[in-house]
């Protein structure tokens, strides 16, 4: 039909905001795709590892924080005759010659398995006895021994929980597919004998792996289990883990819709000023018998172009994207949550497709209102502009009443009590939108006030800007709505992380009080008690405190446990939401209570009062909560426990780390230097600092919000070509205009002044229109989006250093983006303007 | 001569072709090796060898040998209802060293030895042959041999001593309980010898080539009065009948172009037994490997050579299962005993489609002796047929 | 003189602007009939409601009292839609700024409204190739109209307002922005427009030239319409 020609030719006639915004709606999508592609293939990988070792099982035995007695699966097969179960042994050591490398030890009797799973499929090349037969036999894939540059035969010296000891390499598996593959990338095989020796775990297995089939055989497994052990089905503990990421995925996909969110804006800033643009054209159309529908069609035509094109670059960019994230977002689950190797970003076709439904559902949004206005316009004979601009000041007063509806959505969402997280969200949605609506009217009331200033400093042009701004109010509210709501996402987030990052420092400072931490390295292994009894008879320490990190692995997820035999004044460093240190010593020393971190209490609803049931080695038993205590460390939570309860309930005496406390006096970096050459050399304990664990845990912080930080550069990309593109269509739109000021005397220097002042003037309008939204953006994501998912209180740290940041962004972007209509137009001679128009 | 596995080149070979086998012995049937290929190694370095006759100990010889590569336990027998219905049976414990020594390690699991078991039951009368493999290794107590008081086990599947003394003096004699269930069969047997060890061979040393070491220690208890309970098609049968028990361990024992072996175990109806193998060539060169046990119902042992007797295939019947043929029907002569039989399957499928297949199945003989008409039953086991 | 058998007739037609202050009276009772192929001059100052009275006449608008019939039909009680069906298939636009669609070729511009109309390609073809061979413009056929002069762009528009052979062509100011020697061509034109002998003009205008072109001229004044003595 002709009128599509129409709309095409209007497309291509204007290639700069199509492309911008094109680049836009691409750059949103392919945000929403990398993100959700790099979740879905950490989702994956995990699922893939679970599956790995969980193979055909449908259930696991676990036990306490030690694992299980090796005797009961001797009993389970030979006394009770079970068939489909597995003994798995499993840890994690760490490569001698590369300390940054950690290797999974999964140990299996090769005679048992009888199953399908990967890891198994894996070594179907391999002499599987030759585990049995050879000493610290181990096998690797192919890959990984390329990786680490082995050959084969070759031999792994590795430390783990059970010290330094040598693996045999004898074969090299190449597993059966690119997933397995990945699976298998950071594992070494080995017999369940090599791996109790390598981790440590003599006597004991990490779980059994069963195939149950059916109530009945699940109900006798349970039967026969001891009070420490407990029956999980594979996928409830699949799930439970899950769990623990759920609300940091949740975050990136919200910061990545926040992108998308702002390339819509872009769409509609287009749309809305292309039909601006056009409406004469479209009067004229009108009048020679064009529907409203037709032009409803045309104009939402366009934009779905528009959004396709973009959909279909965004997908290919967020690909590439997703590769960058990947590592970051592995990097992160790594530092908080669980040991997981994802190298490879797997194309999910879902991931692909809601990014899809996602660009294109945006940018038919987004074209709503525009081709609706399109469809609105009546048939004129002749044609004015004013009429258009004075509806659109007209409205303004509209659009703010209109602002009322979702800000009370948005508070009533942000507000409700006990409100989860996607409801926090939508929220914080529906205040941008709001916040949108407004944006206009608050337009106008910057530039009056600007008016008079301005004025002042630049005369005639100050004027004239101020004015211009007004008179194309149709055009340049949308656009500094979006800038603002650009920027202010940018502030928010900044504030938020500074706010974060300033409450986590403040606290380790609290936290930390010792002078000197000893901790086996990165969690592969204990320390060895010699080593505390030997740092303790040192005449420089005053004192010394040992922890245990460990958890509790149940049908109903898993618990982290923290161990320490604290004295009264170690204790007195927790500081307390609820409770205090001196009333929750007693008990807690007793063995009475345990103290929960604030995550824990807030994920578990559970408060000082309540009990925290743990399953014990001689089954569950309750501890009652005597104080809740801020820790930021683990944002699924911990509950604390002192040794002594500790050991009275779990056959377990490991230490993970312990701290010393030196006498007053004491220099404290001599001290270490001495420790680490007489004591520490070759134990493989890692001391440290109180200053270097403090650098190292904001390292860990900086880390994970390494994401946060790249989606919000990103997002200020976007909004920076919106509003750069809208700007400039708005000022090369008034080549006439200008055609006539130049005719009438105006240097191109002065209208090349005036150009970057009016930008300039609508990119500070919308900075301080975006501090306030900022900062309301910020306190929202402390108070309600991070309280949400993860249960942490946050003081809020204002720094100005974000304000001035977005303001000068905001300002910039205005500025850059009049500098190049002011050259052309001002390059352009007066008559050939005036002669085109 | 008794097992299909005798001289293994190496469990790992073994295991490996077991770990291949996805879902276990009961699915789908592994590649089985030729016998040729698996026994004809030489890898013996470390192992103890059966170089020369040594006398046994009992009980201690009950029990594992460790040092010596492969080893089995090897209980068959026929049994019938009190209204003659038959059943035949196998159960027999493997032993498999890995490395001639056991590993450096503190771990309970560190071994070198691993144990596979086979348990098949025939229904004679019901035209059933079930059979069932486990594997597991001979560490944490999940398998192994004790020597006293007698115990071989693997997992839930176990021979075990039940108290009862044999009767006094009877060397190397057993009271035994064997009990091993699979999803299609179940036995719980009492076994009691009634005639002493039998060694074959020289004093014990069952040579297997002409090249020394290539033998085994093989004895017998080749009268075992069993009673008990049966299990087949989710019914237990009360049975009784005679069972007989074999114990052999050794490093080697094959040579290269032998191709397998014929094996028969018959219990007659004198109270006399009779044990024959023979070896069957590839090169027609090899000199022709034979030999026997003739236990006359006192217990008195007549070792017989290869010109001592002869066996004389009358019949073949093919495995639907594998499409291999093997001989159903045998002619043997013992001249020296004027002892001639006709020995035939009690049913032809009895083919053990385990990670070896070989055939092994219960048999029943008719014939003469001194010119005396007898009969007897007993087991034949048939490797290297394809 | 007016015919028995009007193309179209207004009947104490009245429009009436509610303005912020007050209501504003463009027309008032105005009665016309408009004969089949005759060309009719309105004449009257800038703000007499001349542009009203064609926005009336096309369907643009509605009066807000009155009727007008166009071959019997009301078309003041037709809704949205069907006035712009009806403004589609019955009238022909001339604008005072020609009005042509920047993005689409001279040759586009003219199959546009055929195009609307439901014609088949082949057909709209040969009538657009037609139209300008007739205007002598076959070879800008693939021209945009920024590349025209301003007497070519309205003689295409005029085009564009007959071909699809409309009952009624509506022209506001159609010499307004040109020379003297092109406003010549253009009446010319829409005097002796191809195929015109049943279609009625109606042009708004204060040009002299194209009242004296006109079979009859109409004043308009303080919302009244006279006739003029030829």
């Amino acid at each position: 039909m002709m009128l599509a020609r129409v709309s095409l030719r209007n497309l291509l006639r204007h290639p700069w905001q199509s492309i911008l915004s094109m680049v836009g709606i691409a750059l949103g999508v392919a945000v929403v795709i990398a993100i959700d592609l790099t979740n879905d293939s950490a989702r994956r990988a995990f699922k893939l590892s679970n599956e790995m070792v969980a193979g055909q099982a449908t259930h696991h035995i676990i036990g306490g924080p030690a694992g299980l007695d090796e005797t009961l699966y001797r009993d389970l097969r030979v006394e009770h005759g079970l068939r489909q179960l597995w003994p798995v042994v499993e840890g994690t050591v760490r490569l001698v010659a590369h300390d940054a490398e950690r290797l999974s030890v999964i140990g299996i009797d090769p005679l048992a398995q009888t199953d399908n799973s990967a890891i198994y499929r894996a070594t179907r090349d391999l002499s599987a006895t030759e585990l049995l037969s050879t000493d610290n036999a181990a096998l690797l894939t192919d890959a990984t021994a390329r990786r680490l540059g082995l050959a084969i035969p070759g031999e792994l010296k590795v430390r783990g929980a059970g010290g330094l000891h040598r693996l045999r390499v004898t074969a090299a598996g190449k597993p059966g597919s690119a997933l397995e593959e990945q699976a298998l990338r950071a594992v070494v095989l080995t017999d369940i004998a090599t791996a109790q020796v390598v981790t440590g775990r003599l006597g004991r297995l990490t779980r059994i792996d069963l195939e149950l089939a059916g109530p009945e055989a699940v109900a006798r497994v349970r039967r026969l289990l001891p009070p420490e052990a407990e029956l999980a089905g594979s996928a409830s503990r699949g799930n439970a883990l899950r769990q623990m990421t759920r609300a940091f995925e949740i975050n990136l996909t919200a910061l990545s819709l926040l992108a998308l969110v702002v390339g819509m804006f872009l769409i509609y800033n287009t749309m809305t000023v292309s039909v601006l643009q056009r409406h004469a054209q479209i009067a004229t159309l009108r009048t020679l018998g064009v529907g409203d529908r037709e032009l409803f069609l045309a104009v939402g035509g366009e934009a779905l172009a528009l959004g396709v094109l973009g959909v279909l670059a965004g997908i290919a960019l967020g690909i590439s994207l997703s590769h960058q994230l990947l590592g970051l977002v592995a990097q992160t689950i790594n530092d908080l949550y669980f040991r997981l190797d994802v190298q490879k970003v797997s194309i999910s076709a879902l991931s692909l497709a809601k990014g899809v439904a996602l660009g294109i559902g945006a940018t038919v949004l987004a074209a709503l209102a525009p081709a609706l206005e399109a469809s609105r316009v009546p048939p004129q004979i002749t044609y004015t502009r004013s009429g258009q601009e004075s509806a659109a000041r007209s409205s303004v007063g509209r659009l703010a009443r209109w602002a009322l509806a979702p800000s009370a959505a948005a508070a009533v969402l942000l507000a409700l009590p006990g409100g989860n997280l996607y409801a926090g969200f939508a929220g914080l949605f529906f205040a941008i939108f709001g916040f949108a609506l407004l944006a206009p009217a608050l337009l106008l009331l910057i530039v009056r006030i600007t008016h008079r200033g301005l004025s002042r400093a630049l005369g005639l042009i100050g004027r004239m800007a101020g004015r211009g701004v007004t008179e194309s109010l149709s055009r340049t509210r949308v656009t500094v709505a979006a800038l603002a709501v650009a920027v202010s996402a940018t502030v928010g987030v900044g504030i938020m992380i500074t706010s974060f990052r300033a409450t986590v420092e403040h606290w380790l400072v609290n936290y930390l009080r010792a002078d000197l931490y000893v901790s086996a390295s990165g969690g592969a292994g204990n320390v060895d008690p010699g080593v505390i009894r030997r740092v303790a008879a040192l005449p420089e320490v005053a004192s010394i405190t040992t922890a245990r990190w460990t958890k509790l692995d149940g049908a109903a997820g898993r618990t982290q446990l923290f161990v320490l035999d604290a004295d009264a004044a170690a204790f007195a460093n927790f500081q307390f939401k609820h409770g205090d240190a001196a009333g929750a010593w007693p008990r807690f020393k007793s063995g009475e209570a345990v103290i929960v971190s604030e995550p824990y209490a807030y994920h578990n609803r559970r408060g000082v009062g309540d009990t925290v049931v743990l399953r014990t080695d001689s089954g569950t038993r309750e501890f009652a909560i005597a104080g809740v205590f801020y820790d930021y460390g683990s944002d699924r939570g911990v509950v604390a426990l002192h040794r002594d309860t500790y050991q009275r309930h779990w056959a377990d005496a490991a230490i993970s780390s312990f701290a010393v406390y030196l006498d007053p006096g004491v220099d404290a970096e001599r001290f270490a230097a001495a420790l680490e050459r007489d004591v520490l050399a070759g134990s493989g304990l890692t001391l440290r600092s109180n200053r270097q664990l403090r650098a190292l845990s904001m390292d860990i912080f900086d880390r994970t919000f390494a994401v946060t930080q790249v989606l919000r550069v990103l997002t200020v990309v976007i909004a920076v070509i919106g509003i750069f593109s809208a700007l400039m269509s708005i000022q090369l739109e008034r080549g006439r205009e200008f055609a006539v000021l130049r005719a009438n005397g105006f240097t191109p220097r002065q209208l090349w002044a005036l150009v970057t002042t009016e930008t300039g003037l609508l990119g500070l309008a919308a900075g301080v229109l975006a501090l306030p939204l900022g900062l309301f953006l910020a306190l929202a994501l402390i108070f309600i989006i991070n309280q949400r998912s993860f249960g942490w209180t946050m003081q809020v740290w204002l720094t100005p250093e974000h304000f001035v940041l977005g303001l000068a962004l905001a300002v910039g972007a205005g500025l850059l983006a009049g500098l190049y209509p002011a050259l052309r137009l001002a390059r352009t001679p007066p008559s050939f303007a005036l002669r085109h128009e | 001569m008794n097992s299909v596995t005798a001289g293994l080149r190496s469990l790992p070979a073994v295991a490996a072709l077991w770990l291949i086998a996805c879902g276990g012995p009961q699915g789908n049937a592994p590649p089985v090796q030729s016998v040729v290929e698996t026994l004809s190694s030489t890898d013996t370095q470390g192992y103890q060898r059966a170089m020369a006759p040594t006398p046994f100990a009992f009980p201690r010889d009950h029990g594992a040998h460790p040092g010596f590569k492969s080893e089995w336990w090897y209980f068959t027998g026929n049994l019938s209802t009190a209204d003659e219905r038959r059943f035949g049976f196998q159960f027999t414990l493997f032993r498999f060293a890995v490395a001639p020594e056991p590993p450096v390690s503190a771990s309970a699991w560190a071994t070198n030895q691993a144990y596979m078991a086979h348990f098949a039951v025939t229904d004679v009368d019901g035209d059933g042959f079930y059979h069932d493999e486990r594997v597991a290794r001979g560490a944490l107590g999940l398998a192994g041999v004790d020597s006293a008081p007698f115990r071989a086990w693997l997992e839930d599947w176990r021979v075990t001593a039940d108290g009862a003394e044999p009767a006094r003096g009877c060397d190397g004699c057993l009271s035994l309980r064997v009990t091993a269930a699979s999803d299609a069969a179940a036995i719980a047997l009492s076994l009691t010898s009634t005639k002493p060890a039998v060694r074959h061979g020289d004093n014990g040393l069952s040579q297997k080539s002409a090249t020394p070491g290539n033998a085994s220690y093989y004895y017998s208890l080749t009268r075992m009065a069993t009673t008990g309970t049966l299990r087949v098609g989710g019914e237990t049968h009360v049975v009784s009948g005679l069972s007989w028990f074999d114990h052999e361990w050794s490093t080697s024992a094959l040579e290269a172009g032998q191709t397998g072996w014929d094996w028969f175990s018959l219990q007659l109806s004198g109270a006399a037994e009779l044990m024959l193998y023979r070896f069957r060539n590839r090169d027609a060169a090899l000199a022709e490997f034979a030999s026997g046990s003739y236990v006359d119902p006192d217990g008195g042992v007549t070792r017989l050579h290869p010109g001592d007797f002869a066996i004389e295939v009358l019949d073949a019947w093919t495995s639907p299962v594998s499409g291999v043929a093997y001989p159903a029907k045998w002619r043997i002569r013992v001249p020296r005993r004027a002892l001639e039989l006709e020995v035939t399957p009690r049913l032809p499928r009895q083919e053990m489609n385990t990670t070896f297949r070989y055939w092994e199945g219960s048999v029943s003989a008719t014939g003469r002796e001194a010119g005396r008409p007898v009969s007897g039953t007993g087991y034949v086991e048939l490797t290297g047929y394809q | 003189m007016a015919d028995a058998d009007p193309i179209i007739a207004l009947s104490d037609v009245h429009k009436i602007y509610p303005d912020a202050q007050r209501e504003r009276t463009v027309l008032r009772g105005i009665n016309a009939r408009f004969r089949s192929g005759e060309f009719v001059a309105i004449l009257g100052r800038s703000g007499s409601g001349k542009s009203t009275l064609l926005n009336l006449l096309g369907g643009i608008d509605l009066p807000s009292r009155g009727d007008i019939l166009f071959r019997g039909m009301n078309i003041s009680t037709l809704d949205e839609r069907r006035r712009t069906l009806f403004r589609r298939e019955h009238i022909g636009f001339v604008f005072q700024f020609f009005n042509l669609i920047p993005t689409l070729t001279v040759f586009e511009n003219l199959a546009f409204t055929l195009d609307l109309n439901g014609i088949d390609r082949a057909r709209a073809q040969q009538r657009v190739a037609e139209l300008l061979s007739q205007l002598g413009l076959s070879d800008r056929a693939d021209a945009f109209p920024d590349r025209l002069s301003g007497g070519e762009q309205q003689r295409i528009a005029v085009a564009r307002a007959v071909a699809h052979k409309p009952s009624l062509v509506l022209a506001d100011e159609p010499t307004g922005n040109l020379d003297r020697d092109t406003e010549h061509q253009v009446l010319a034109l829409l005097r002796a427009m191809p195929g015109r002998d049943y279609t009625t003009v109606i042009a708004a205008t204060h040009s002299p030239e194209v009242a004296s072109c006109a079979d009859r001229i109409l004043h308009l004044q303080d919302g009244a319409l006279a006739e003029a003595a030829s």
